[in-house]
């Protein structure tokens, strides 16, 4: 192994492997900074670019976009509430109150590390234990997918804003929305109303953009009354007391968001949201959380960078794609004639450990680009609410567009605007809208499919220790409260049930 | 208009989960062990009919603090002018494509919030807007725009 992981440095630290990675951060930021535009679609464009260079220049190249991108998309959303990518929405949450507060370069730098340590822990991780990494991705069948979506879910709670019903409301609303397109299993059209642009479902991106940044744009717009932009500091480093509070949040979110990296379908969207909902539920001031608390950029960031690493395990170990990135990598190295797959790590060692290696190496790069840069994104958070306001929905509308290249994704953004808007008006929390409309397709075709496994058998759900486990912690996570909930004394629950 | 806030959202979701249930027992069963495609969506459109009937029968505990003494109805109608100013927009970018609206758009904006004086901006702000969506979605990533 040792061995390995000198060939895939080699390789990632040549001169060729190096312009590669350092030309692959630069376009992931760039493709991670502009709405709409993802790691996939950045990855997607540099592809072609990738034929002439070897198989280890042209993973490494396409990694460092997955790289830089996952960390780009936290820049729009701290500064203009507008998510770069789908799984930088978390981001918005907690970075855009503290840009509001003239923190944006603090918000920007906590990102920054927050990405960087998740990043080099995912990458580690992966360089170190990929083998036994490889054991516990076979034991994760379906049915112990179906138990992990739904302790996700239990996250609403959380996620609530103070009132869980109003929570659970969001929550069920988000996957209602969900179910619309065609059926992941039969493949027959719900609720698509004959519309092909529904066929598969709403698109996230641009829900994402209506919900966070129209609504916001919409209660801003006021003919006569612009607010002033905040008067923002430039001072963005973390201090010692910055370090000893968000370190704890930072190695959390990398491990959450490790551990969703691995597993099939779930990725890096997930396991921002999750990070964020862990961070919120161990903080012994959860109420500071969705108004500038630091720790809710510092999980959901490591979080998002950390599945970069996580998602590498299942590529090595089985060749198989646990996220679109990791599907276009695939390609990729098919395209020069590497075979993905747990033969990979024998055969062609330096492109194995090239590509952990890539992690690694990449997030230094992009510490370095990312701290040169973030003056000038703080100087963007200071141009005028007027200003401001005409380049966000600009942007949103290219943003929406872009997804799919068609016109109607920006309506999507729009009637999600407006929704977004309306949510907010009647005080209805918008993250458990998310993570219902994130996670129903997990929930439901897992349980489908392990009822197909097991011919329709629930008992299914009984057959793994680890499914037991975690259907077991799934219940605990929603009796606990409802036990203190009427336990005299310990009551903590809010007024509105 | 504060104590019929959750009525209103509650009354709602009863609406859209009624839609839900109606639609998903429309589906066919499935013939298969699988439960169909229809199976979950009732689920959730039964819990969302019960919990909106729970937001509707809950006590409205909190008041809103409007700004500027607003009412809903105000914001509403503020908000609704705004969305209708973006909608148009967007048929514009649909017919007559992305610079010439984007132009008139953003300029546009920044003097309804800023009022005249900021004329001189809102004109550089909408060129230099659309010059750098043009180099980089066209020139640097070859991406078509709307």
């Amino acid at each position: 192994m040792i061995e390995g992981i000198l060939q895939g440095l080699e390789v990632a630290l040549s001169l060729s492997g190096f312009l590669s990675l350092v030309c692959g951060v630069v376009v992931g930021i760039i493709v991670g900074v502009l709405p709409g535009l993802g790691p996939v679609l950045g990855m997607a464009l540099l592809l072609p670019f990738t034929y002439d260079l070897g198989a280890a220049n042209a993973v490494i190249m396409l990694l460092s976009v997955y790289v830089g991108a996952e960390y780009g998309g936290a820049i729009t959303s701290i500064l203009l509430a507008v998510p770069g990518n789908a799984a930088a929405a978390a981001t918005v949450l907690d970075g855009n109150p503290l840009a509001k507060q003239g923190r944006a370069g603090f918000a920007l730098e906590v990102s920054l590390v927050a990405s960087c340590i998740g990043g080099l822990f995912s990458g580690f991780v992966a360089l170190l234990f990929l083998d036994s990494l490889k054991e516990i991705v076979l034991t994760f069948g379906p049915p112990t997918i179906f138990a992990l979506a739904l302790l996700a879910l239990t996250s609403i709670g959380s996620l609530g804003g103070g009132s869980p019903v109003k929570g659970l409301f969001a929550a069920l609303l988000g996957l209602a929305i969900a179910t619309v397109g065609a059926d992941k299993i039969s493949g027959m059209p719900r609720f698509t109303f004959g519309i092909s642009e529904l066929y598969e479902g709403f698109e996230l991106v641009p829900v994402v953009i209506g919900l966070f940044a129209i609504a916001e744009i919409l209660e801003m717009l006021h003919p006569g009354q612009a607010a002033r932009a905040p008067t923002q500091s430039m001072f963005a480093r973390m201090s010692w007391a910055d370090w000893k509070l968000l370190s704890p949040a930072m190695l959390r979110g990398s491990v959450v968001g490790t551990i969703a990296g691995i597993l099939p379908g779930m990725g890096a969207n997930i396991g921002a949201w999750l990070a964020y909902d862990l961070e919120k539920r161990v903080s012994k001031t959860p109420e500071r959380f969705g108004k500038g608390a630091p720790e809710g950029v510092a999980a959901p960031e490591a979080a998002n960078n950390s599945a970069v690493g996580g998602a590498l395990v299942p590529l090595l170990a089985l060749g198989l794609p646990s996220t679109g990135t990791t599907a276009i990598l695939i390609g990729a190295l098919i395209m020069h004639g590497v075979q993905p797959g747990p033969r990979m790590v024998l055969e062609r060692p330096e492109v194995a450990y090239g590509l952990l290696a890539t992690v690694i190496i990449s997030i230094v790069v992009m510490y370095i680009l990312g701290r040169g840069l973030i003056p000038l994104w703080v100087r963007i958070a200071m141009v005028p609410a007027s200003t401001m306001a005409a380049i966000v929905l600009v942007l949103c509308v290219l943003g929406a567009y872009s997804t799919r290249n068609l016109m109607f994704d920006v309506w999507v953004a729009l009637a999600f605007g407006a929704l977004g808007y309306l949510m907010r008006l009647y005080k209805i929390p918008v993250p458990p809208l998310i993570l219902g409309l994130v996670l129903y397709s997990i929930v439901e075709s897992n349980f489908r499919r392990s009822l197909l496994m097991s011919n329709g058998n629930l008992s299914i759900f009984s057959e793994s220790v680890v499914t037991v486990i975690v259907l077991a912690a799934t219940a605990l996570v929603i009796v606990i409260p409802i036990v203190r909930r009427f336990w005299p004394g310990r009551s903590t629950v809010s007024k509105e049930i | 208009m504060h104590r019929f806030e959750n009525a209103t959202v509650g009354a709602a979701g009863v609406l859209i989960g009624a839609l839900v249930i109606y639609l998903a027992s429309a589906l066919p069963p499935s013939r298969t062990a699988d439960v169909g495609p229809g199976a979950l969506p009732l689920i959730i459109g039964i819990g969302l009919v019960a919990i909106s009937i729970v937001l509707m029968l809950q006590k409205q505990v909190t008041s809103r603090a409007e700004p500027d003494g607003e009412t809903i109805g105000d914001q509403t109608k503020r908000a609704l002018a705004a969305l209708a100013t973006v909608a148009v927009y967007c048929v514009a970018v649909e017919f007559v494509g992305f610079f010439v609206p984007t132009l008139l758009f953003a300029a546009a904006i920044i003097v309804w919030m800023d009022g005249r004086v900021a004329l001189p901006r809102a004109i550089v702000t909408s060129l230099v807007l659309c010059g750098s969506t043009y180099l980089l979605f066209k020139v640097l990533l070859d991406l078509p725009l709307p």
